[in-house]
């Protein structure tokens, strides 16, 4: 054995079982002291994890059969890739222009057909009625307050008459998201799937990975508008209860500030219009009021956006919404320091498109104690195929185990891209976790 | 049928480990697969000798196949351009940085390059790589210098 390091020939045949009484104590000795072989233990599990998950897991069967399905994968993989192009586009065109949109609807959007040939090989896949499917499905109403977005991913077995024999969640959104599909691919009608037929042309049990995606329609272009907190570093919101609806104020302490949140308050209002429902957006979430009035008006330093209605509950939702609009999760990812050869942009760029997670963590435990706050530094190593191995807390000041665990635990879950030239990136990455209006 | 379940026997305990073997060595799924498949179907009669015998032959036909996938790649991510500056005399210091080893091997001749990966990135010692290969402890000596001066010599050619 190498004086310094267990070699992977060694922990594999640790796995095996097949080391004598002394070797293993001394490699297990050697484990709880070394983080780069622990690092490489934790790279073989999940190697042999991944085996279990791929098509080389029905056995010898799958072996037998494995030439060929790759085949007819080959075939079927672009008539699947534009049957999901369609869908797409199917569920994109009915969307109004943005002048005339009503409130956002929390619809979730469904946008893909089993994809995963996981069976065998088959004639046809189970089909299932998107349209109809994603209809019957909701969101929650505290996955919209959040503004959780994202796929969740199941593992569904068919039986041959396309009736769900199992169903399991791969990947969760949380937030009572995942149930909610789960419990609408039980019970609606609308979300049953045809069963697959076999290459004989008979119906036949079927296997298979699909992703169900929740999107939030309007969100999206919405919070690009006005990020005042993000993209004015010292803008203000001030909201103020008055009757009949709601006045905030956002201003900025220089010109350019100003400028800059004015410009986007009236890319917002043309966005919402005047006179259909009033549509806010202070920091990348949306919050509406059916029948509320919106006017924007500039005042010395910035701007001030007026909703109106006279329907009272929607008054006092919109307060209660900005209320706790005011106490929005914020979080700034900082600087990070990365080990290895890999672009620190491509690092900051996989990390804001999942700042959400983040900020959903945060958010679930800013409920219950108002005043957190503070810098959490998670370290992750990223593998040679992009996957995260491993995710921990490095340092923390925040005192909140859960907040903390739930963002390593979220960071274990991204992808990157391979590093170039393979080999095993070590990042850690600050998260600046504070509220907005907290001042 | 009994060789069957045999053979299904010792794929459930050796499949996984085989792959993650390859994984490891291409970093690409579907390319593990593959090299998966090919690996046990070649070496699936000496699968039933002692886990280290038969964890040994994994070693030796995976890690030569899989190298050699490597090797035909047009397409394999291109060494970035900086190499570490002066890596010094000695190679094995340098070597100790695997991402450096890995882009080296994939440069040398066949048959250096297993013993190099093992040694190199594996951290085996030269006594296990001679029993992984089937070689003589020497010839495997023999094998690491004359790859540790190639890369040396490409080093100073790369980055000097």
């Amino acid at each position: 054995m190498n004086t310094e390091h267990v070699s992977s020939f060694t922990l594999d045949l640790l796995h095996l079982d097949a080391l004598t009484g002394d070797e293993r104590e001394r490699v297990k000795q050697h484990l709880a002291g070394c983080v780069r072989c622990r690092l490489d233990l934790e790279a073989a599990r999940s190697g042999r994890e991944q085996f279990a998950r791929g098509p080389l897991a029905r056995g010898l069967f799958g072996l037998a059969q494995r030439r060929r399905r790759r085949r007819l994968w080959l075939v079927l993989s672009p008539a699947l890739a534009l049957a999901a192009l369609l869908l797409i586009l199917r569920l994109a065109s009915p969307g109004q222009p943005r002048g005339d949109q009503g409130p956002p609807a929390a619809q979730p959007q469904e946008v893909t057909q089993p994809t995963a040939l996981d069976s065998g090989p088959v004639k046809s896949l189970p089909v299932i009625d998107g349209d109809a499917c994603s209809q019957a499905i909701q969101y929650t109403g505290e996955a919209v307050q959040l503004g959780i977005e994202g796929q969740v991913a199941l593992r569904i077995e068919l039986d041959e008459k396309g009736g769900l024999r199992s169903i399991r969640v791969l990947e969760g959104l949380g937030h009572g998201l995942d149930e909610n599909v789960v419990n609408a691919f039980k019970t609606m009608k609308e979300c049953r799937f045809t069963p697959a037929y076999g290459p004989d042309g008979k119906p036949m049990p079927y296997a298979f990975t699909y992703r169900f995606t929740f999107e939030l329609p309007g969100s999206v272009a919405l919070s690009a508008q006005l990020r005042c907190p993000a993209s004015v570093p010292d803008a203000r919101v001030r909201a103020i209860d008055v009757a009949g609806g709601v006045d905030a104020t956002i201003t900025a302490s220089d010109a350019d500030g100003v400028a800059e949140i004015r410009k986007r308050s009236r890319v917002l209002a043309d966005a919402v219009g005047s006179g259909s429902a009033a549509t806010m957006d202070m920091d990348g979430c949306v919050a509406y009021a059916p029948n509320a009035r919106l006017t924007l008006s500039e005042i010395p330093s910035g701007v001030r956006l007026s909703w109106r209605t006279e329907d009272v509950a929607d008054v006092q939702k919109l307060q209660a919404e900005l209320k706790r609009r005011m106490h929005a999760p914020e979080v700034i990812p900082g600087t990070p320091e990365v080990r290895g050869y890999f672009d620190k942009k491509v690092i900051r760029n996989v990390v804001r498109r999942h700042l959400n997670e983040v900020k959903s963590c945060y958010a679930q435990e800013l409920m219950k104690k108002a005043d957190l706050s503070g810098r959490v530094m998670i370290q992750f190593t990223i593998s040679g195929t992009g996957q995260v191995m491993f995710s921990v807390v490095q340092e923390s000041n925040l005192n909140n185990p859960s907040v903390e665990l739930c963002i390593a635990g979220a960071v274990r879950r991204w992808e990157f891209p391979e590093p170039r030239g393979g080999g095993m990136i070590i990042v850690s990455y600050p998260f600046v976790l504070q509220a907005t209006g907290a001042e | 049928m009994r060789d069957q379940e045999r053979l299904a026997a010792l794929y459930a305990k050796f499949g996984p480990v085989i792959f993650a073997r390859c994984r490891r060595l291409l970093g690409d799924d579907a390319a593990a697969e593959d090299a998966t498949h090919e690996t046990f179907l070649r070496i699936h009669r000496h699968l039933e000798s002692t886990p280290r015998e038969a964890l040994a032959w994994i070693y030796r036909i995976a890690t030569n196949l899989c190298l050699n996938e490597l090797r035909d790649r047009k397409r394999r991510a291109e060494p970035r351009d900086d190499l570490p500056e002066a890596i010094g005399a000695n190679v094995e210091v340098a070597l100790a940085d695997r991402d450096l080893a890995e882009r080296l091997i994939r440069r040398a001749d066949p048959k250096i390059s297993a013993v190099a990966w093992l040694c190199y990135v594996d951290g085996m010692d030269q006594e296990e790589v001679a029993e992984v290969l089937g070689l003589s402890r020497r010839t495997v000596v023999n094998h690491l210098s004359k790859f540790n001066r190639n890369a040396l010599k490409f080093v100073r050619r790369v980055g000097g």
